[in-house]
């Protein structure tokens, strides 16, 4: 009994289906008739059903109540909101583009300061690690007079590679933290030549013996060329055991600072010993040296006037040595 | 009552436009009821706005919504029966 009950069930909610969509089917098709043959009257009663809709969406939209009146303002002070977030967004990279092309401003001014003449400025376009190993690409090659070993400054005197490949239009540099780079560096603290090694990523190493003293900020250069200061220790490993110690020496500018450089018009001549000696006392001399605009350094000579008179309290421009008392 | 409202809700749903959110709903009504009112407003919205003498598009496809739910009901809902 169970089962013929639930199979004349079964049999029931389908047939109720498929009844109740041909229901469906034959209704509209009636009405759909009736609609062209009566069609003001479906149209008054369309009318009359989209009558109450219609008037609430008038009413909030148009009318001057409060209610409505609090909806459309509430409405239109949040889109003015969001496109002043807007405006003060697109804003903020307008700023935040002129700061930028500012700062590119003042570093290209104080690059041409400090560029001598027979050196050219040359903007990184590539650099480590989108370069294997310590090597950088600039946009200057030898349409623009760029030569093979020509050095590479980082503003006025700091030395940070040479010339390795030149292109028609672009030039690999070779920085002198290459893995397989060596040059001969001078340190200034306990005033001794040795080699440095590249160690990459910026850092150079220097390895001096045990028992000689060097130290966090010890300067050193590379008196290859001209003005070759590289840099300053900033870090030591010594182990009493060992009979090295090591000085890791990083520029200023880290390399994924380094923007703009300046190439020099003359590659790297081999200096003899005596030639080097005599680049570090030059760099040694001027090394404190702080090239400032004219009328603000005051020297006795600066201030003397042609009689030599005194200029005020205890200020006197007279060349004559006191006298000696016995 | 639910029924009701929600009607109400989706004829609210046609005067302002918002069909992405008209389409949903309606879907979700069609499936809980058995919408024939869906047709009726398929065809309330073809006369008002298009005329009476236009074709029915509107009406047809809320039509064929409600067929369609019809024939997947029993596959899509997940019931418990005593045997």
């Amino acid at each position: 009994m169970q089962k013929f009950s639930s199979i004349r069930r079964g049999n029931s909610r389908r047939t109720s289906r498929t009844k109740r969509i041909s229901v469906a089917v034959l209704v509209v098709g009636v009405v759909l008739v009736l609609s062209l043959v009566l069609p003001r009257l479906f149209s008054v009663a369309t009318q009359v059903f989209w009558y109450p809709f219609t008037a609430t969406y008038v009413w909030l939209n148009e009318s001057s109540g409060s209610l409505p009146a609090y909806f459309r303002d509430r409405r239109e002070l949040v889109g003015q909101i969001n496109d002043l977030r807007g405006e003060l967004a697109s804003q903020s990279g307008t700023d935040l583009t002129i700061k930028r092309l500012q700062t590119e401003n003042t570093e290209f001014r104080n690059l041409i300061g400090a560029v001598p003449g027979e050196r050219q400025v040359a903007r990184v376009v590539a650099r480590p690690p989108q370069l294997p190993y310590d090597v950088v690409l600039i946009d200057r090659g030898a349409r623009q007079g760029v030569v093979a070993s020509a050095p590479v400054y980082l503003g006025q005197d700091q030395l940070v590679g040479f010339v390795s490949t030149v292109n028609p239009d672009t030039s690999l540099v070779t920085l002198v933290t290459h893995p397989d780079f060596s040059a001969t560096a001078y340190i200034m603290g306990p005033d001794i030549f040795t080699l440095t090694e590249g160690v990459g990523g910026g850092v150079l190493r220097v390895r001096v013996p045990q028992g000689l003293l060097i130290k966090q900020g010890d300067v050193v250069m590379l008196p290859a060329v001209d003005a070759g200061v590289y840099g300053s220790i900033f870090a030591v490993t010594s182990s009493p055991t060992q009979p090295e110690q090591f000085g890791y020496v990083e520029p200023a500018v880290p390399l994924q600072s380094l923007f703009y450089v300046s190439v020099g018009s003359e590659p790297i001549v081999t200096k003899s010993f005596v030639e080097a000696q005599q680049v570090v006392e030059a760099v040694e001399s001027k090394l404190l040296r702080v090239e400032l605009p004219p009328g603000v350094l005051v020297t006795p000579q600066s201030t003397s006037t042609p009689d030599g008179t005194p200029l005020g309290e205890g200020v006197t421009a007279s060349t004559t040595p006191p006298p000696v008392v016995e | 009552m639910v029924r009701i409202m929600l009607f109400i809700t989706l004829t609210l749903l046609v005067q302002t436009g918002w069909w992405w959110l008209f389409v949903p709903i309606g879907i979700g009504y069609a499936f809980r009821y058995t919408a024939y009112e869906l047709i009726a407003l398929g065809f309330m919205v073809d006369w008002y706005f298009g005329g009476v003498s236009v074709v029915p598009l509107y009406g047809l496809l809320s039509l064929m919504l409600v067929i369609v739910m019809e024939w997947l009901k029993p596959a899509l809902m997940v019931y418990t029966e005593p045997v």
